[in-house]
């Protein structure tokens, strides 16, 4: 127990350090991320993340699910959650020889839950990633013509920051023991920035810094619904089927071309009124859990990305939203399965280990991504977790690692190798309820 | 996290031309521009002041220089009456020597012959401080001429005896305090007489000797002036400009950011700026004999005129110039084309002078003579040759 206090404080401290960095330059990524509106990423729970995917069927009563608020409506306890990644993506291919090795460190979201009705009705709300763009690639050039007795040799470094957050809050209700449905209101806003450097290492050069930047925002809306079917094959087993889906939103955008840094900078061309227009997602999984120890899922997801259409893309006033247009969006779809084993059950009398949950998880998806318009590009990766139980009833640490592969290096595009590890701490107390004894 | 962040990157180029449309752009390009319009500002320079105060020099003589013409400066000098040691010998004996103390510091013209000059007797007392080189002033009558050697460090001209006995009771005359001597005594005017030289003096070096059997007490410069009056040389080029300190003494050029080509570059972020304003070494050498000197100038002052016209800004003190003319670059050029291109012009017009001494103080005369290009006519006039901004861009 002394183990699990030490190491609940030494990650809220990790966390705590993180924040203020959330959303700013918190490291380098995948050349992917500069396409569409950034590496997207998927706001769920830390036992979904494990095990694979979404987990939009899985009900828990020590996790807040985002990716279906019909989930909402299990809450026992007042919850909190947060978490942080930290991942290196090894990129090779392409017409450079080498790798390119960046890492990046990111602060994962923020949950906030609570039951109205215990069991019943629940509240949620969420400040969570949606997409991010982190790249970051360097060259060093010798300038074809110069004035100069010696040749100018320079660096040109280009670099992605930024991406979409989301605010998100609502409610999941329970009918009954079978069905329960839930809906959520999110507002998608953030900034996506192209930034391009040229630097020099001769004296009386002074660097360049031109920045394509687009502002978005746009409001989209999540349904949600799940079953549970119980003493299907055995007694006191569980298949649960859930389903969700995020309805089409219009992100509005701005963009902006600035020379110079941060506060320091010139705008050189704006244009605003136009709009990227996103598809719905749609999201299914299934759980089916034989005992209260052992728990297996497979989701799958579809987005029909290549229908999506912007209004960016078509005027000289500045740059292009998405990079490419859209033909450079394709279809995404992801399948997932997951296996989660926890030796204790729901004995909460059972030694630490016992009480710790063992998962595993695989993944493939298909990219929303085609740089060059012709190549669908792929992603498989696998996980492997485990959820430490704490003193504190209700409250867990989750340790997630994981490594994937994703891309290929035909058709001059690259091959990104990640891995990396997440941690989320999910805080559970009992709040707003009357003391039945005096 | 962050530490490991910060010190694990290893980008490269791999994903820069992942895709139809790659990362691409960056690259710098260099282009040269010339002035929308230069000039020569011919300003008459202030070359009066009283000791304390600069200039300290003044000049005369005459020079016929093959490159610039005709240049006539004409020194005028008056002193300080050396009220506490006119006491003893000095106050109660006849003077026995009266000579005026020459030092020069510079010389412009031929350095192998003497020159002469006339010294004259101002015929009333005049106003130095402030006074331009334009300045008119009454002619008194002549002194004297002598008789003096570029090269010599010290030339005494001793005053002839009519004129110290004419000259006696004012120069002892303390009453007021001196007052009366500033009311009686003008002072000198030093003009050139014949030979093809301009002799620099200071004024603090320059004082009129007074001795008597026993004693010798100094008058020294009190307040010193130089009239210029320059005839141009026929053999200078169309396509030369002369900068000369005390007569053309200002460069002048501007760059109207809202005309071709400037306007092109629009938005486009500067990596580099240098203005570059080139001198003809050939024609400078072809034009100058052997044994003449000709100073140039040691330092510039680069300035800016604010748009508004209200201010003058200045850009660099102590310009140094290279053989090959004058060059400057940093920060200060780069910020000024990024703020025309990017924003608004913050200057109206440049002017360069020549500083006249080596610690880079505009308020000291020279002759100096720089000898820069003006702007080409040709219209396939090499863009690298003339006056222009060597400006590094990154297009986007």
């Amino acid at each position: 127990m002394h183990f699990a206090r030490t190491l609940l404080i030494g990650l809220l401290l990790t966390l705590g350090g993180l924040l203020p960095v959330w959303g700013q330059d918190a490291g380098d990524g995948s050349i992917y991320s500069r396409f569409g509106i950034g590496e997207l990423q998927t706001p769920s729970s830390a036992q979904a993340q494990a095990l694979g995917g979404h987990g939009v069927a899985l009900r828990s009563l020590n996790y807040t699910n985002l990716s279906n608020p019909a989930l909402w409506s299990d809450q026992v306890l007042t919850r909190v959650a947060l978490g942080a990644r930290f991942r290196t993506v090894e990129s090779e291919g392409g017409q450079t020889e080498g790798t390119s090795r960046l890492t990046a460190g990111n602060f994962d979201g923020v949950q906030f839950s609570f039951p109205l009705l215990r069991q019943k009705l629940g509240v949620a709300f969420g400040f969570v990633p949606v997409s991010q763009s982190n790249f970051r690639s360097r060259v060093q050039r010798t300038a074809s013509s110069t004035p100069f007795d010696e040749t100018l040799d320079y660096q040109v470094e280009f670099l992605g920051r930024g991406g979409l957050q989301k605010i998100t809050g609502g409610f999941g209700y329970r009918f009954n023991d079978l069905i329960s449905v839930g809906a959520s209101l999110d507002y998608l806003f953030g900034t996506i920035e192209t930034q391009r450097r040229t630097s020099f290492t001769r004296p009386n050069f002074q660097e360049t810094v031109v920045t394509n930047g687009v502002r978005l925002d746009a409001l989209s809306a999540t349904l949600g619904t799940h079953l549970t079917i119980g003493d299907l094959l055995r007694p006191e087993d569980n298949l649960m089927i859930g389903a969700a889906v995020t309805l089409p939103a219009s992100l509005s955008g701005t963009r902006t071309r600035t020379i110079g840094e941060s506060l320091d900078r010139d705008t050189v061309s704006t244009a605003s009124g136009g709009a990227l227009d996103m598809p719905v997602t749609a999201r299914l999984g299934v759980a089916y859990v034989p005992s209260s120890a052992l728990t297996l899922t497979v989701n799958g997801s579809y987005a029909p990305w290549s229908q999506a259409e912007s209004s960016m893309t078509d005027d000289d006033v500045s740059f292009a939203f998405p990079v490419g247009g859209t033909e450079t969006l394709a279809d995404q779809w992801t399948l997932s399965s997951g296996v989660e084993w926890r030796p204790a059950g729901d004995d909460s009398f059972r030694g630490f280990l016992a009480r710790t949950a063992y998962r595993l998880g695989v993944s493939y998806e298909q990219l929303y991504v085609s740089p060059n318009t012709t190549t669908t590009l792929n992603a498989v990766e696998a996980r492997m977790g485990i959820s430490l139980p704490t003193s504190v009833s209700g409250t867990r640490i989750d340790l997630t690692t994981h490594v994937g592969r994703q891309g290929t290096t035909s058709q001059n595009l690259v091959q990104d190798l990640y891995y990396g590890v997440s941690a989320r701490v999910t805080i559970g107390e009992r709040w707003f309820q009357e003391r039945r004894l005096r | 996290m962050l530490f490991l962040t910060a010190c694990d990157d290893n980008p490269t180029g791999v994903g820069v031309d992942v895709g139809d449309d790659p990362l691409q752009g960056g690259e710098p390009v260099t282009v040269n521009l010339p002035p929308t319009s230069l000039n020569v500002e011919r300003r008459a320079p202030v070359t009066g002041a009283v000791a304390g105060n600069l200039p300290e020099r003044f000049f005369a003589g005459r020079v016929n220089d093959p490159l610039v013409g005709t240049t006539e400066a004409q020194g005028f000098l008056n002193l300080f009456q050396p009220i506490e040691e006119l006491s003893g010998s000095l106050y109660n004996d006849p003077l026995t020597d009266v000579s005026l103390r020459l030092a020069p510091i510079s010389v412009y013209g031929d350095t192998t012959s003497t020159v002469t000059m006339a010294l004259y007797d101002m015929p009333a007392p005049w106003d130095g401080a402030g006074a331009r080189s334009d300045t008119t002033l009454a002619e008194g009558e002549q002194i004297l001429t002598f008789e003096l050697d570029p090269t010599d460090e010290e030339t005494l001209v001793p005053l002839p005896r009519t004129w110290i006995n004419e000259n006696e009771p004012v120069l002892r005359d303390t009453t007021g305090g001196g007052e009366a001597f500033l009311d009686a005594f003008a002072g000198f005017r030093i003009a050139p007489s014949s030979g093809n030289a301009v002799i620099g003096f200071n004024r603090n070096d320059t004082a009129l000797r007074v001795a008597t059997s026993t004693d010798t007490t100094n008058f020294n410069g009190r307040v010193s002036l130089t009239t210029i009056e320059r005839t141009p040389s026929d053999a200078l080029p169309d396509d030369r400009v002369l900068v000369q300190g005390g007569f053309a003494n200002a460069l002048t050029f501007t760059y109207d950011f809202d005309a071709p080509p400037l306007d092109t570059l629009r938005g486009t972020p500067v990596n580099r700026a240098e203005f570059v304003l080139p001198v003809d070494t050939t024609l400078w050498a072809d034009s100058t004999p052997d044994g003449f000197a000709r100073p140039t100038p040691d330092s510039y002052s680069f300035t800016g005129t604010s748009t508004d016209g209200d201010q003058t800004v200045t850009l660099s003190s102590n310009l140094t110039p290279f053989d090959e003319g004058l060059r400057f670059t940093g920060d200060t050029p780069a910020r000024i084309f990024e703020e025309g291109f990017l924003r608004e012009s913050a200057f109206s017009e440049f002017v360069i002078t020549p500083n006249a001494t080596e610690g880079g103080t505009s308020n000291e005369i020279s002759l100096d003579v720089a000898l820069f290009h003006r702007l080409p006519t040709a219209p396939d006039a090499p863009d690298a040759e003339g006056p222009r901004a060597t400006v590094t861009v990154t297009p986007y």
